[in-house]
């Protein structure tokens, strides 16, 4: 897909690698093209030292990261709202194995074994084209300044 | 919960907030709620921001301060550091709605 691979990338901290390993929800924000920003909850993990997340090119925010590949991504300790991770950064965008990537991320999430045909009707699979979200961090927040 | 920070000198802030935040740069915004035990129950709004002003600014934060807390605070000396009153100029921005996105899908997908 034509997003550009940045150059850097930020490590994730080793103290909230859990945000992004636990099957919490994150809040992911994308732009369109005329300056809107639009946010949405998503299922997050790890891939290629990368937090990922998982839309189609059809939906609103795929439709955003073809004109803006600047995103936000938010993850909130459920247990201490005070923690969290605010990743800022480019989007990657990849086809190859974004089934595969969806499916694992429905299995931690979820207890069902697959995305389509158990959580989405199997007849949507042709529909809409998977895309795996590899945000390249370019700043990272931890954290509220308040506990 | 709408608050932004600026890192501006004193008296920066009059003349960039008396432009207006029709003249903001970058005016649309988005605010998003969720319930953090129940995640598929959220709320989003859209819209424009159509006032920044320091008026009132510092009351609303204690207001919101006190919320969360649950007891009555202030929000620069028990919230967050009083030495942060320095450094910061609380803005108060009224958000106009363009689009709203409201969701409850609790039950439906609960994780394991």
């Amino acid at each position: 897909v034509n997003s550009p691979v940045p150059t850097q990338t930020l490590p994730i901290p080793g103290s909230h690698l859990d945000l992004l390993t636990r099957p919490i929800c994150g809040v992911f924000t994308t732009k369109s093209g005329d300056g809107q920003p639009q946010s949405s909850l998503v299922w997050v993990d790890i891939d290629g030292g990368c937090a990922a997340v998982n839309t189609t090119l059809e939906r609103q925010k795929g439709r955003n990261l073809l004109d803006n590949h600047k995103v936000s991504l938010l993850v909130v300790d459920p247990d201490n709202t005070a923690r969290f991770i605010q990743i800022r950064g480019d989007a990657e965008l990849v086809t190859d194995g974004a089934v595969n990537h969806l499916d694992a991320l429905t299995r931690s999430y979820t207890s069902h074994p697959a995305y389509y045909g158990h959580i989405y009707p199997d007849e949507q699979r042709q529909r809409e084209t998977r895309v795996i979200c590899r945000i390249h961090a370019q700043r990272i927040t931890l954290d509220a300044i308040h506990s | 919960m709408v608050r932004l920070r600026r890192r501006l000198r004193a008296g920066q802030h009059d003349a960039r907030l008396r432009q207006g935040a029709e003249h903001a740069p970058h005016p649309r915004v988005t605010l998003f709620g969720y319930d953090p035990c129940d995640p598929l129950r959220y709320l989003e709004v859209r819209g424009t921001v159509v006032e920044m002003t320091e008026n009132g600014a510092v009351e609303h934060l204690d207001g919101l301060a006190s919320k969360y807390a649950g007891r009555p605070i202030r929000y620069f000396g028990d919230a967050i550091p009083a030495s942060f009153a320095a450094t910061e100029t609380p803005i108060l921005c009224r958000i106009q709605p363009t689009h709203v996105v409201a969701v409850d899908a609790s039950g439906t997908k609960k994780p394991t």
